[in-house]
């Protein structure tokens, strides 16, 4: 009955109510597509940044520094790979040296300092998705000197594939060396800056640079993100039973970038949902002290009748309550048709400064997503409801019935 | 006001139904105080059937309101079936109003959102009245007072007659030992208006329960064995035929 009556009145009057009901939709909907948003695009920087550079896991040869990330190199990775690779949900392991240098056109052209990366090109197929070949062709491991240059780089050196560069590094034991290399192809990542200064090259090419058979680290891809942290726990123990001293990075820990993203547009979340929420606030209270003044007398009738403070309160505050929850759900159900339609319009956001590429846009709906937003608006509502509700329930009875 | 310690003043007689010592009511209207009731005292039986008239603004709502428990008196002594009202917490207050205190008033006071049976079983279900024994007694007082077809309309489809008829059935269907009606003919015409006195004569008579209305109507007045006639918030007369 308490909420057949909640019902009824909130059904009173119609126009006040279904404005307040809108806004509530309206805030619901846009929490949820806000939310939606975002967590698309944490799952899809998530993959970018697993896919494209760090992979699942990270295997370094301690001590590792936790500031600079730097550790010594690894002599024995090929039995590391071994281990790694035989693990449960393990699809692709690499391993990557790094290394750093001059790169010139030879003659009187002049250097330019390059970072670089020897990688085995069957593997980092898998691990570098988001590299992509401009000009030219793959890198293979049978032609160990053959490099792929940033497109800016390349740009800077005015070369194209087929062209041969010289480029200079050190080798372990801190003597100058240098290597010629042809120009496979050019490749761009997405990043301005990263383009103009990266080359990559098959890795026993890069060990022959620095005259040493090791590897910086070695790269993990797993079948799915989900599993990260379970396979790092297991690859864990099974070093510990080898006892080899190797560190394990989750490629969490190892994405500073998208640790700033989340915090930033959680942040951003936050600052729109107390906006949005502070609206339902004040429409939600604002609609139920109107009611609440138009049914004076029958306040005081019901307490005429025999109706408890507590009781009143809770008639009450059963209205706002139910605005929120029906608000709520309408809210949902429209956000969600609203990223379907998005969604299937294949919309291209422009490029973020410092990006070469466009991102799409894109809402990704899960039971949190619109659980979330419905809880807190109806909670919201609720809240919003008591202070009027606490009036309404405290009213002089006589002066309620003696109100027209 | 609290009874006085040596226990004299509060000791009821067995059939009292509403007892009144010096009672006073003080309105705050703004920073005045207005008098609406100046020192009543007053003994209402058990089973009596009172008329309380006087002219507007002489405290006859204020009476009734302090009966029915909605208000507490300035000073003085109320007892209302034998309970000291003054001493009473709200939620007492409220129990006594649902289940031995039926009310009805001038604007018939129904609540709009629900039908004729909602609106009688209301109090029934405010004060815990199990489903089945609510269902029973509404449809036996809808019976009783004729209104047994009207149950599913809404108030706004009723006439003022019918409407006053339903409050009674709101006020008879807890089964109270005393029914407060304030002014319950003043918005209807004078044959309705008898109809509302007689129903209110015939649950006096056939159930014993205390009624008192307030009126200004002389040509109600008649219709109690004893007329209280209040003038500027004093008893100027209380005549019993
Ligand atoms: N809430 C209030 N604040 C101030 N004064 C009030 C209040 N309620 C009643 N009064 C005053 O108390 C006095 C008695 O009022 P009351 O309503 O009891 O009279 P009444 O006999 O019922 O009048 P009527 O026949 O017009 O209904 C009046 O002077 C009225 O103005
Ligand atoms: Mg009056």
């Amino acid at each position: 009955m308490l909420w057949k009556i909640a019902l009824r009145n909130l059904l009173r009057n119609k126009r006040r109510t279904g404005f307040s009901l809108a806004l509530v939709v309206i805030v619901t909907m846009g929490l949820v597509l806000f939310n939606a948003f975002v967590d698309y695009t944490y799952t899809g920087l998530r993959e970018t940044m697993i896919r494209s550079q760090l992979g699942h896991l990270q295997i370094f040869q301690r001590p590792y520094d936790e500031v600079t990330g730097q550790s010594p190199l690894m002599h024995d990775y090929k039995s590391v790979k071994d281990i790694v690779s035989t693990s449960e949900h393990v699809a692709i392991v690499g391993a990557r040296l790094n290394l750093q240098g001059l790169i010139t056109k030879g003659g009187e052209a002049e250097s330019i300092s390059f970072i670089g990366l020897g990688v085995e090109p069957e593997a980092e197929s898998y691990l570098s998705t988001f590299r992509t070949t401009v000009e030219g062709d793959p890198l293979r491991s049978d032609r160990p000197f053959a490099v792929h240059l940033g497109r800016g780089l390349a740009a800077q050196l005015s070369v194209v594939p087929g062209d041969w560069v010289t480029i200079l590094g050190t080798t372990v034991d801190g003597v100058i060396n240098a290597l010629d290399v042809e120009v496979a192809g050019t490749v761009t990542l997405g990043v301005q800056q990263m383009d103009n200064r990266y080359l990559y090259m098959p890795i026993q090419g890069a060990q022959s640079l620095i005259s040493s058979d090791a590897a910086t680290n070695i790269v993990v891809l797993l079948d799915k993100t989900d599993h990260t942290r379970s396979v790092a726990d297991q690859i864990e123990q099974r070093f510990a039973k080898e006892h080899l001293d190797l560190k394990i990075k989750r490629w969490d820990e190892l994405a500073e970038y998208y640790r700033q993203v989340v915090s930033l547009y959680s942040r951003i979340f936050g600052v729109v949902s107390v906006i949005m929420l502070a609206i339902v606030i004040f429409s939600v209270s604002n609609t139920m002290s109107m009611s609440l003044m138009e049914r004076i007398q029958e306040l005081g009738t019901l307490r005429a009748v025999g109706a408890t403070r507590p009781y009143l309160m809770k008639l009450l505050v059963t209205e706002g309550f139910l605005l929120g929850l029906l608000g709520g759900l309408a809210g949902v159900l429209v956000g969600v048709c609203a990223c379907q339609f998005i969604n299937s319009l294949h919309v291209v956001m422009p490029p973020a400064p410092g990006m070469t590429r466009g991102y799409p846009l894109g809402f990704r709906l899960g039971w949190s997503i619109l659980t979330g937003p419905m809880l807190l608006v109806a909670s919201t509502s609720v809240l919003s409801t008591l202070l009027p509700a606490w009036r309404g329930s405290r009213i002089n009875i006589v002066e309620a019935l003696r109100y027209v | 006001m609290k009874p006085a310690s040596d226990g004299s003043v509060s000791m009821p007689r067995a059939m009292s139904c509403v007892r009144l010592r010096s009672v006073t009511k003080e309105y705050m209207l703004g920073k005045a105080l207005v008098p609406a009731l100046r020192g009543v005292t007053l003994d209402i039986d058990r089973g009596e059937l009172v008329c309380v008239a006087g002219p507007s603004g002489s405290g006859k709502t204020t009476l009734l309101h302090l009966m029915g428990c909605l208000d507490n008196p300035t000073a003085g002594e109320l007892t209302v079936l034998d309970k000291n009202v003054a001493e009473m917490s709200d939620g007492e207050a409220c129990r006594m109003r649902g289940t031995r205190i039926g009310f009805i008033f001038q604007s018939f006071s129904l609540i709009e959102v629900l039908s004729v049976f909602e609106n009688v079983e209301y109090p029934l279900l405010l004060h815990g009245w199990p489903v089945g024994g609510r269902r029973e007694r509404v449809e036996e007082v809808l019976a009783h007072l004729g209104l047994k077809d009207l149950a599913k309309r809404r108030p706004t489809q009723l006439s003022g007659g019918q409407r006053q008829r339903v409050a009674i059935a709101r006020a008879l269907a807890p089964n109270p030992d005393l029914i407060l009606a304030d002014e319950p003919t003043a918005n209807l015409d004078s044959t309705t208006g008898h109809d509302v006195i007689d129903w209110l004569s015939r649950l006096n008579g056939e159930y014993g329960i205390t009624i008192v209305f307030a009126s200004h109507d002389p040509k109600i007045i008649s219709a109690a064995r004893r007329n209280i006639n209040i003038v500027d918030g004093l008893i100027a007369s209380d005549v019993t035929l």
